[in-house]
């Protein structure tokens, strides 16, 4: 979904058969958008959450029960899943994943959206399962030998850069590692914070040079996280989020090297902008983002490329989208660098 | 690559990352530093602006010199005029008052 792994699951309560999920990795509880739910986001009009800016799926009807599985057993507001703020009702239901395991397990029923700071006029699919280290969901997947749940997480692109890329798909496992062909090869370990974001010692923008055969010969790199917020991965966040101050320092160093094409808006939704295709512009594979995390020996360079993608714009003329988003460290769950899908 | 560590109260999280096996463009995670090279965000303002106000300058100058040459021109004419013009009112004076001179002189002789 634009670009972001999403899981089909089976809610009771939810009437649609091919109701699909996003998944973050930070939240300890499910969400799932009633049917009547309604947003109250900013200035915009209060409405139905189908429309914009919170483009939900509102399905989840309590009244549908005839297994009888669905209980409820509270109300909670201001609850925080992946940049929206919501209120509602708690219920103890059944979700069966595709493979048939099913579990029962407690949701919150979305019935008053407040924020959205995350997926800000994108599409909200059905719910989000929380799978944080918290969620109840891993009981089912803890080791019984060593008491670890393991999961990993291989993000592609939907629309590679260059036309001639291979397309490959994501591949998300919970429960397991899919680390066969990882094996042997140069890792960074680094240990979550209590929150379990990742500290940061050092973050910095900028290039690597390429001799004459390709290979890398020196670079030179801008420290650009100051001040250090900590990294959130998780796969309901689309591209790189930066909390204002450090996308502030990015985007200025982006219209030095774009001589000032590149259009970096400071809005909720506020991404880089530039008005030609990607393939356009040289630099995208050479420029990269430096991330050097607290306690790990090695470093993780992520090309700038890794963002881009080309998108039609208004008049049809295709535009290279640089998928690093401004966060307003005021709001909710935006004081975070997010590294998502 | 994550581990939820269920062993210890809070449960911790630890990360395993690695280049992903798809990865298309130059991604890498180790410990080699390469040697500093030339810095890109050196912005190319600075030496546009100093050579624009080169130009300014000498526009200015230009500008000036020729206004001081207008103006120098503009009295020089006005000079040249106003000698011209009281020649000729000193023409007119004398044309006019030679004669009442001349009879007045008579009269006072």
């Amino acid at each position: 979904m634009n670009g972001l792994p999403t899981f089909q699951a089976n809610i009771v309560g939810v009437t649609d058969t091919n109701a699909y999920y996003l998944v973050d990795f930070t939240s300890s509880h499910t969400v799932v958008w009633a049917k009547n739910c309604t947003q109250a986001v900013g200035n915009y009009v209060p409405g139905s959450c189908e429309l914009n800016p919170t483009l939900l799926s509102s399905n989840f009807d309590p009244a549908n029960n005839s297994s009888g599985l669905l209980i409820q057993t509270g109300i909670f507001e201001n609850a925080k899943f992946s940049g929206y703020v919501v209120s509602g009702t708690k219920y103890t239901t059944e979700m069966c994943f595709a493979n048939q395991a099913c579990k029962l397990l407690q949701v919150y029923s979305g019935e008053l959206v407040t924020a959205n700071n995350w997926r800000f006029n994108q599409n909200g699919a059905y719910g989000i399962i929380g799978l944080s280290p918290d969620s109840k969901l891993w009981s089912g997947f803890v080791n019984k030998d060593t008491n670890i749940a393991t999961y990993s997480l291989s993000l592609a692109r939907v629309k590679p850069l260059t036309s001639n890329a291979v397309q490959q798909s994501s591949n998300v496992t919970i429960g397991s590692a899919n680390d066969a062909n990882y094996i042997g090869m140069s890792s960074m370990m680094v240990q979550a914070l209590s929150n379990y974001s990742y500290a940061l010692q050092n973050m910095s923008f900028g290039i690597v040079y390429q001799d004459a055969n390709g290979a890398p010969s020196s670079q030179y790199f801008q420290s650009i996280g100051t001040p250090m917020y900590p990294v959130t991965f998780t796969t309901s966040f689309m591209g790189l989020g930066l909390p204002g101050d450090v996308y502030t320092q990015v985007t200025s160093l982006i219209a030095i090297i774009s001589n000032n094409l590149a259009v970096c808006e400071t809005s909720l939704d506020g991404i880089c902008v530039l008005p030609d295709q990607c393939s356009s512009y040289t630099g995208f594979e050479t420029y990269a983002f430096k991330f050097q995390f607290a306690g790990a020996t090695n470093f993780l360079r992520v090309p700038l490329a890794t963002f881009a993608s080309n998108v039609r714009g208004s008049g049809g003329v295709n535009q290279c989208n640089v998928q690093i988003t401004f966060l307003d460290t005021v709001n909710t769950q935006s004081s975070n660098i997010i590294l998502g899908g | 690559m994550f581990d939820n560590n269920y062993n210890t109260d809070p449960y911790t999280q630890a990360a395993t990352i690695y280049v992903n096996e798809y990865a298309l463009w130059s991604a890498y995670v180790g410990a080699t530093d390469l040697p500093e090279g030339v810095n890109p965000f050196v912005p190319p303002t600075p030496a546009e602006e100093k050579s624009k106000a080169w130009i300014w300058i000498t526009i200015l100058s230009v500008v000036i010199v020729l206004l001081l040459g207008g103006l120098g021109f503009a009295i020089y004419k006005w000079k040249a005029s106003q000698g011209a013009t009281a020649s000729k009112r000193e023409l007119a004076y004398n044309e006019d008052s030679t004669r009442p001179l001349a009879n007045n002189a008579s009269d006072d002789l």
